[in-house]
């Protein structure tokens, strides 16, 4: 075996990148060998490698290869290609050497946690993600987006330390660090699901992705939505598949934030509630846990790289163009950006699961995996899901953007890159819809679940109907005029908590101590200077035992005090 | 970038392909009368159900949104004093 670990190569090549500053040609041809000798060395790694040594009486393993982690080693490759591509532009202003070294670094943290067959080595990386990937949010400079990355961070480095603690407690348990399936019971497997759950942006946990992807560059956001998420997903088809709680946690994820896309103004950020969607149908599939399932989420894992890098790259294209993500302020770009307009086209019919186009092929599996394990409760609310991303993903981030009224916008097609990046992007979607084998030929399981049939006569018509029907409603709603108007706003989320709820209760926490301190040592002042008053009576100028005496007086008291103890003599 | 007055004027070629995609849903519709498909759900059972699902999922989904805007909107500066 002659393969090296697959992070090792991109963070050996981001220690390289600092170096090449000024020489943009060069920095470019460097950044792109960076993947490309990395997806080499990937194809290289046998299934069933394993490079391990001892550390303090535990065994690490730093490379651990097996179908799963290499179908995301492969995906890994693939995102970061595209995204390197997509910000070759990037020049003097835009803080290109800080931009690339940290997001290769990002691709190389992702790609070493996929590989991690130990808990330790899996707690490394997962803090290098995050301690990497937030230079690509800190990179746009605005105070909004220094303070959105900041809290991104907090709320990783969380993530990181609860995995610790529950790695710990698993070891102290087991006497093992391996990372592989869990049941969730105990202590330490609450801990590492939770952790988990963080990075995947479970219901109530997400708010970090919707508050900090928009306000990444627009490079940055293309790396953020190819990795993070997805070492979550693989974390949990590790170490969690069959749990039968994730089925329900997915289908909340899959359906509440659609109904925030549909309101949400900036386009970005409505991405970043269709992401959540998008990881609610893993979520899901990982929670069945059948091989077709667990098939079915990673490779709409794989999907979504495509087809959310797409579309992240259409409104980063857009973005950079000009100066504006908000539906409010876009419109009619089609005139002056028609190629751009064209691959977003293709990232919506992606991500709508249109025949043809990959979501078709991965999302079916996991439909017809829970109609197959019975989960008929579940599968009329993630067919809602489906419809409804048809709807914020499919529809209105395209229509917004380049159709709608024209906003009198006239600009012109990104550079090249942009183009060249979101047209591989497209091209594979296209290809993996047309030739689903490609992407079933590196699933985790074989057999039964590798032969799943995507394009059967009964799925294609109710897909159709189902598409159309979701565009008509939306166009009749168009029609009538009764759509939501796109609003210059934001809308409260689980984010609310911590930036004004916790914020004024902590304000009020802080102003119901300082009342409690100041009577206290109110209370206290008076009581001490009560007693300095008294003590001044009795003993300042005019005090009682202040004055002075006569002779005579003393010899009155020394007689009292001889006559008493002489009383006290006769008992 | 250059900016020219908004309009709100849909281009000649919109109705066109609004009459094509209604055209489709007919056809489609139709379809799903004519011939029959398999069936794993007991919803599946009923005719035309997807179609229904589709139009009325996504009529609930933004009347919703609708509702849910007035409890969540608020001004674009809202965070802007942290």
């Amino acid at each position: 075996m002659s393969s090296v670990p697959p992070f090792l190569i991109f963070l050996a090549g981001a220690l390289v990148v600092p170096f090449l500053r000024g020489m943009p040609v060069v920095r470019a041809a460097w950044l792109l060998l960076i993947p490309i000798v990395g997806a080499l060395n990937v194809m290289g790694i046998q299934e069933g490698y394993q490079l391990q040594f001892e550390f303090l009486g535990y065994t690490l393993t730093p490379v651990r290869a097996d179908r799963l982690s290499l179908l995301f080693g492969y995906l890994f490759h693939l995102g970061a290609f595209i995204s390197i591509v997509y910000s070759l532009h990037l020049r003097d202003g835009d803080r290109p050497t800080l931009q690339h070294t940290s997001a290769v670094v990002y691709a190389g943290s992702a790609l070493g946690a996929v590989f991690a067959g130990d808990f330790i080595t899996l707690f490394v990386f997962w803090e290098l993600l995050a301690v990497s990937s937030v230079f690509l949010i800190w990179a746009r400079r605005s105070p909004r987006a220094v303070r959105s990355g900041l809290r991104y961070l907090l709320v990783h480095v969380v993530s990181g330390v609860t995995l610790l603690a529950g790695a710990m407690v698993h070891a102290h348990q087991t006497g093992s660090l391996e990372f592989g399936l869990m049941e969730l019971e105990g202590l330490a497997a609450w801990l590492i699901f939770l952790a988990f759950g963080v990075k995947a942006a479970f219901p109530l946990l997400h708010s970090w992705l919707i508050d900090a992807y928009p306000e990444a560059t627009p490079t940055g956001t293309v790396f953020l939505c190819a990795f993070t998420t997805k070492v979550a997903v693989y974390a949990l088809a590790r170490g969690f598949a069959g749990t039968d709680i994730l089925i329900y946690v997915g289908a909340v994820m899959a359906c509440f934030p659609i109904f925030y896309a549909v309101i949400e103004n900036d386009l970005r950020r409505a991405l970043g509630y269709s992401m959540i969607n998008q990881i609610g149908f893993m979520v899901c599939g990982i929670g069945v846990g059948t091989h077709l399932a667990i098939n079915g989420a990673v490779s709409h894992a794989f999907n979504d790289v495509l087809f959310k890098g797409l579309l992240f790259m259409a409104m980063g294209a857009v973005m950079h163009m000009t100066g504006k993500t908000k539906a409010s302020d876009l419109g009619g770009l089609y005139k002056t950006m028609p190629r751009t307009a064209i691959l977003c086209i293709i990232g919506a019919l992606s991500i709508s699961a249109v025949p043809l186009f990959n979501a078709f092929v991965s999302k079916s599996m996991i439909m017809s995996a829970l109609l197959y394990e019975h989960h008929y409760w579940i599968w009329p609310v993630m067919l809602f899901a489906s419809a409804g991303v048809v709807e914020h993903a499919g529809i209105k981030i395209p229509y917004f953007a380049f159709f709608a009224h024209d906003s009198g916008i006239r600009t012109r097609e990104p550079p090249g890159n942009m183009l060249v990046a979101m047209g591989i992007a497209a091209a594979a979607c296209l290809a993996i819809g047309i030739w689903p084998d490609l992407l079933y030929g590196i699933l985790p399981y074989g057999g039964e679940a590798a032969e799943y049939e995507p394009y059967t006569y009964t799925h294609i018509l109710t897909q159709i109907q189902l598409l159309c029907f979701a565009i008509g409603a939306v166009a009749a709603f168009h029609l009538w005029k009764i759509y939501p108007a796109e609003i210059p706003s934001v809308n409260l989320d689980v984010d609310w908590v911590y930036r004004r709820a916790a914020v004024k209760v902590t304000r009020w926490t802080g102003s119901v101590v300082a009342g409690v301190d100041r009577a206290f040592r109110g209370s206290v002042l008076k009581t001490v200077d009560r007693t300095l008053r008294g003590a001044f009576r009795a003993h300042g100028p005019k005090g009682i035992l202040a004055r002075t005496w006569p002779a005579g007086s003393m010899v009155l008291w020394v007689s009292i005090l001889l006559a008493a103890f002489l009383f006290l003599q006769f008992f | 970038m250059s900016e020219h007055k908004p309009n709100s004027v849909p281009p000649p070629w919109a109705g066109r392909i609004l009459v094509m995609f209604f055209a489709l849903c007919a056809i489609v519709l139709g379809w799903d009368v004519l011939v029959d498909r398999e069936v794993h759900h007991p919803l599946e059972e009923w005719p035309i159900m997807y179609p229904v699902f589709g139009f009325v999922g996504i009529s609930l989904l933004i009347l919703i949104s609708k509702v849910l805007r007035r409890f969540v909107m608020r001004r674009e500066d809202y965070y802007e004093d942290e």
